[in-house]
């Protein structure tokens, strides 16, 4: 089981959205997948068809003391989908006592989610999607020290380039296997274009060649309930994400194979 | 009162009536009879004789072509007159038969027999599946490697190649010369056969060369037992026809050892990587010559030529521009490349490029026709040869088209079947590389400045300017080198009559250089390396030897002469081999660049027309004038080109004619020896096929479109004005406008503003467009704000990136003789009927004088 933390440094970069197509992208693909929102914003649900933010989820495990098992929804096409969840009556969320409550336990146990996913019984190909709040946050953090590879999402906006070298340095420093992926890039603009080939020159090879591009589509789905990639197979944003997620599966792949090997050859 | 009162009464008995039988008050004059005769069924049940009667009545209108609301008096007259029928057409038609195709790419004919032959065949499947799996599978691979692991050691040993072949010599002398008995013949003939079956599952080369060994043994046996057993004629007659035929014999054996030694060791050259440091890389000058080609068609070749990956300061792009147009040098201006022209306009081609050549300095010359659009890696891929071996004068890459040329468009053969430049780009100049004889084919190749200013320039003396050049450097001691890789691309020639125009060039110029500069003779040549330039000049020499098969079995059906004295067994005994064994070894050469059979169909259509300019030539090499290519025209109406088909036409009559004569003189004055008979008709039927093939390729079938699109397929990216996205392909290209193929239908209006995006690697290139047509998924675009910059940024990302033809011919389907010889037979067969149409088309337009309904 490998786990992917999906990151950004800017706020609507396209990573909720990402993780939710992903994981559908990568169920066809025969991997077993858990998406997993770590993000008090709670809209996790919302992609994966519920039309209510959910009232349980990844914050039962830190609130309802480790019994949040039956937490999880299973979608149609077999993902597994673990919202943050806290809803509360009348829509409103979790009170701010209890937010903080979580968010000191967050900040105490560094390794809490990665302690909480390892003992997900998921078979040796499957994946692990984690969805964060905007980086820098606890929630991201949690997520980095979780993850085997971190997708780090960008869009080809100015802010972005700029938070950039931060993140970067801070991947660098936890030593984590990383791919960048621009997302909503537009062709017909020119910042566009310049952008893609500064990250080009920065990034290298860890930027993916399949860059998402800008569709009208993927919010009109999200409005309609449904799945973006299954709803417009032939858009060119549903392209880029198949070509995304096949890169994913094979990465996984290996990596699991290559686990197996290395625990074969230890016993 | 009193008269209204019956039509009162009538309308209220029929209310009654149409009450009691069920009958719907508006129903027609069917229906009341049908009630008549049945009652109406019970709820629930079907009403067979409303259902039935239905059928009856739509059969019947369709049968007499009476319509839904014609009278009883149009049915009354179509029972006896027959409508006015348009004439059904014989031959099929090209466009719907690759429709029904689909992704099957057989002919028809194949498909047809495929399905009648299903049971048979899969009976055999089965059974030889069976076999298969009961019997030990052979590893042909390791067995191919065994092989080659034995030549290596042999190799090793001195001298052992010289005794090698001199004791091959010995053996075949001894294999031709021995006389056998008929029976024993026909064993050896079986056996060799059967050695050849098996040979031809091991992979591998020396495989290859065991078959071409042994084709030539049993040719070197048919052509002694010819040579002394079948000239002994009984009347002078007789005797001048058959040494015709003779003579034509000896020219396709020629030929044929000439063309093994060409082409049995192929070099598959690899590109040699250039040096790391880009300061040591040499200038380029890269010329594109034009004469009389439109701004289309050469504005995309030097927009790419531009370019090329290569040091800006050492890649210097010149366009020759022989028509001296404003529009051209306002052109070369604005796009940044240099413009020469001459004053004198000596020599076509050949003296443009000299002219241009004391004009420039670079250490090398690029130079290509104006319509080959070469890729980006051209130079990186071509130039690494030059720095490795400082002899080598030239690298010349294949002419690769991405447009069918007439015979493929005709027949719907593209990209299905290999065409007629596979051959010689594909295998041709791969072998001839082996012996250093690569011929400089005059566009996509690179020559180096210092020899070619040594040997004068390009060649003038003749109109293949191209092969004499390097015919000119191999005598000097230089190098040739051959990269089988396409790294340019062009259009084809888009009517027969301009593809036999080019061919005939061809013909008149080999002939020509034959004359003037035999490579026989003169110094400076390997002894291959003649071998070489001679089957390549012999090969334009086929017309006569050609015409005299295609005409030869008339001599014997029309007048009785016995041109082969031989009887029919004995020819079966030694022709049969021969034929059949050459067949398997040149379909293992050559299967993967023509299919069996091809070369006759190819041949047989330009045999007529290069045999006159290569005679003329040949008696008097500076006859005749030197005529360009037409490119980039178009065929608007479907026609069958009469000029270009006439002495097919007869000499397919001719032969028809000889058929009947055939049949008289078996039953009538020939009754003794009716295999000869047989024999012959056999002969002249196969003759009737090519022909037929030959005048079927003169339809020109209809090219749809205004300005000349080039066929191109590259992924895209549409953007809607409503900010979605669509990925889909090209489709074709033409300056300022792109034919994409949508992946479902979309409803677009026309003048609807919509941008598309290509991809060059990880760069999007972004354009703006309006909707020109849309039907189905199909989509016409133009483009907006059209700009030479905007140009080359789409030559870019379509046929100038480097993996633009990698892999094109992929999807031909592999040689195999039987099926290929139907394939002809096919392409014969719609051949005559296509004449019989187009004869019948001329008939109407003389006595009806109507234009015929398209359909």
């Amino acid at each position: 089981m490998k786990t992917i933390a999906i990151l950004s440094s800017v706020g609507g970069a396209g990573r909720t959205m990402l993780t939710a197509a992903l994981a559908g992208l990568l169920a066809v693909r025969k991997h077993p997948v858990l998406a997993v929102e770590c993000d008090p914003a709670n809209v996790l649900g919302l992609y994966g068809g519920a039309s209510d933010p959910p009232r349980r989820g990844l914050a039962s495990y830190v609130t309802a003391e480790g019994d949040g098992g039956d937490a999880a929804l299973e979608g149609e096409d077999g993902v597994l989908w673990l919202p943050w969840g806290g809803a509360g009556d009348d829509g409103r969320g979790p009170d701010a006592a209890q937010a903080a409550a979580i968010d000191s336990i967050l900040h105490g146990q560094r390794f809490w989610l990665r302690d909480l996913l390892s003992r997900v019984d998921l078979p040796a190909n499957g994946v692990v999607l984690v969805d964060t709040a905007a980086w820098p946050s606890i929630h991201a953090s949690q997520a980095i020290d979780a993850a085997h590879l971190v997708l780090v999402v960008v869009p080809p906006q100015p802010l972005a380039c700029a938070t950039l070298p931060r993140l970067r340095a801070e991947l660098a420093a936890r030593n984590k296997a990383t791919l960048y992926v621009a997302n909503a890039v537009s062709p017909a603009l020119q910042l566009h274009t310049d952008i893609l080939v500064l990250l080009r020159n920065l990034l290298g090879a860890t930027l993916s060649p399949y860059r998402i591009h800008a569709d009208a589509g993927v919010p009109e789905a999200l409005a309609r309930n449904e799945n973006f990639c299954v709803s417009a197979p032939h858009s060119q944003a549903a392209h880029d994400m198949q070509g995304l997620a096949s890169w994913l599966s094979s990465w996984a792949t290996s990596e699991a194979r290559r686990t197996v090997a290395a625990a074969g050859g230890a016993s | 009162m009193t008269r209204a009162q019956p039509a009162q009464a009538l309308a209220q008995f029929k209310h009654m009536a149409a009450q009691e039988l069920g009958v719907g008050a508006d129903a027609g004059g069917r229906v009341w009879l049908v009630r008549l005769l049945f009652r109406p069924p019970r709820p629930g049940q079907r009403d067979w004789a409303l259902h039935w009667s239905n059928a009856l009545a739509r059969h019947m209108r369709d049968e007499l072509a009476v319509g839904e609301r014609d009278g009883m008096g149009v049915w009354f007259r179509r029972l006896f007159f027959r409508p006015r029928r348009r004439r059904v057409r014989l031959a099929a038609d090209m466009r719907k038969i690759g429709q029904r195709r689909g992704r099957q790419r057989h002919s028809l004919l194949n498909g047809r027999l495929a399905a009648w032959l299903k049971p048979v065949h899969g009976v055999a499947g089965g059974v030889s599946r069976r076999l298969e799996a009961w019997l030990p599978s052979v590893p042909w691979q390791k067995v191919s490697d065994r092989v080659d692991g034995w030549s290596a050691q042999l190799d090793r040993m001195s001298h052992m190649k010289t005794v090698v072949l001199l004791a091959a010599l010995v053996a075949a002398l001894v294999f031709w010369t021995t006389p056998l008995p008929l029976s024993a013949q026909f064993q050896l003939f079986l056996m060799v056969a059967a050695v050849m079956i098996v040979t031809r599952r091991i992979p591998g080369r020396w495989p290859t060369m065991l078959m071409v060994s042994l084709s030539i043994l049993m040719t070197g046996r048919y052509m002694w037992w010819r040579t002394t057993q079948t000239l002994h004629f009984v009347t002078p007659v007789e005797a001048i026809f058959g040494y015709i035929l003779f003579s034509a014999e000896i020219y396709t054996w020629v030929v044929l050892f000439f063309g093994y030694a060409q082409t049995a060791w192929p070099l598959n050259r690899r590109p040699v990587p250039l040096p790391v440091d880009v300061a040591s890389w040499p200038t380029v000058d890269v010329f594109i010559p034009t004469y009389n080609e439109p701004m289309s068609v050469v504005s995309p070749a030097v927009l790419a030529a531009k370019s090329m990956d290569w040091p800006r300061d050492k890649l210097r792009v010149y366009v020759l521009d022989d028509g001296t147009r404003e529009e051209f040098h306002r052109f070369a201006v604005e796009v940044g490349v240099g413009y020469i022209t001459r004053e004198e306009h000596r020599s076509a081609k050949a003296g443009n490029i000299n002219h241009a050549l004391t004009l420039t300095s670079g250490e090398y010359i690029a130079i290509f026709d104006c319509d080959h659009i070469p890729t980006r890696s051209f130079l990186q891929t071509t130039m690494g040869e030059f720095l490795r071996d400082p002899k080598c004068a030239i690298v010349q890459t294949p002419h690769h088209f991405f447009s069918p040329d007439p015979f493929e468009r005709n027949y719907d053969t593209f990209l299905r079947i290999p065409n007629e430049g596979s051959l010689f780009y594909g295998l041709i100049q791969d072998g001839n590389d082996f012996w250093n004889g690569t011929f400089f084919c005059g566009s996509c190749a690179v020559i180096k400045r210092g020899p070619l200013e040594e040997i004068g320039g390009i060649a003038v003396e003749t109109v293949t300017e191209d092969a004499h050049t390097s015919l000119k450097l191999h005598r000097r001691g230089y190098n040739s080198a051959y990269l089988r890789i396409v790294q340019a691309a062009g259009l084809a020639t888009e009517s027969l009559s301009g593809h036999i125009g080019q061919r005939i060039r061809w013909a008149r110029g080999m002939a020509q250089i034959f004359r003037v500069d035999n490579p026989w003779r003169g110094k400076g040549l390997s002894f291959f390396q003649r071998v070489c330039y001679s089957n390549a000049m012999l090969h334009f020499f086929y017309g006569v030897p050609r015409l005299i098969f295609l005409l030869m079995p008339c001599a014997y059906l029309f007048f009785g002469l016995h041109v082969f004295a031989a009887d029919g067994i004995s020819v079966m005994a030694y022709v049969m081999p021969y034929l059949f064994i050459a067949g398997m070894a040149n379909s293992r050469i050559q299967g993967q660049y023509r299919h069996s059979f091809w070369a006759e169909v190819y041949e047989s259509v330009l045999a007529w027309y290069t045999v006159l300019p290569t005679t003329i030539a040949f008696i008097n090499p500076k006859k005749g004038k030197f005529n360009v290519t037409a490119k980039g025209g178009l065929i608007e109406e479907e026609y069958l080109d009469w000029t270009v088909s006439k002495p097919y036409v007869w000499l397919l009559g001719i032969n028809i004619l000889a058929m009947l004569a055939g049949v008289v003189r078996i039953f009538t004055t020939q009754r003794d020896e009716p295999t000869t008979v047989l024999m012959n008709m056999f002969w002249g039927m196969f003759n009737v096929a090519m022909l037929g093939a030959a005048v079927g390729v003169a339809k020109e079938s209809r090219q749809v479109r205004v300005a000349h699109h080039v066929p191109l397929r590259v992924p895209a990216t549409l953007i809607l004005s409503d900010g979605k996205t669509v990925a889909c392909h090209t489709e074709n290209y033409s300056t300022g406008g792109l034919g994409i193929v949508l992946p479902v239908e979309f409803k677009l209006e026309r003048g609807q503003a919509i941008g598309v995006s290509l991809s060059r690697g990880s760069m999007d290139y972004y354009f703006r467009a309006v909707v020109a047509r849309c039907s189905g998924a199909h989509l016409g675009l133009k483009f907006e704000d059209w700009s030479y910059e905007k140009e080359r940024q789409l030559i870019q990302c379509t046929f100038g990136r480097a993996d633009a033809w990698i892999r094109w011919d992929q999807e031909y389907v592999p040689d195999a003789p039987l099926r290929s010889f139907l394939e002809v037979i096919d392409m014969g067969y719609q051949g005559v009927l296509r004449l019989f149409d187009a004869c019948l088309d001329a008939v109407d337009a003389i006595f009806v004088r109507r234009p015929r309904q398209p359909g």
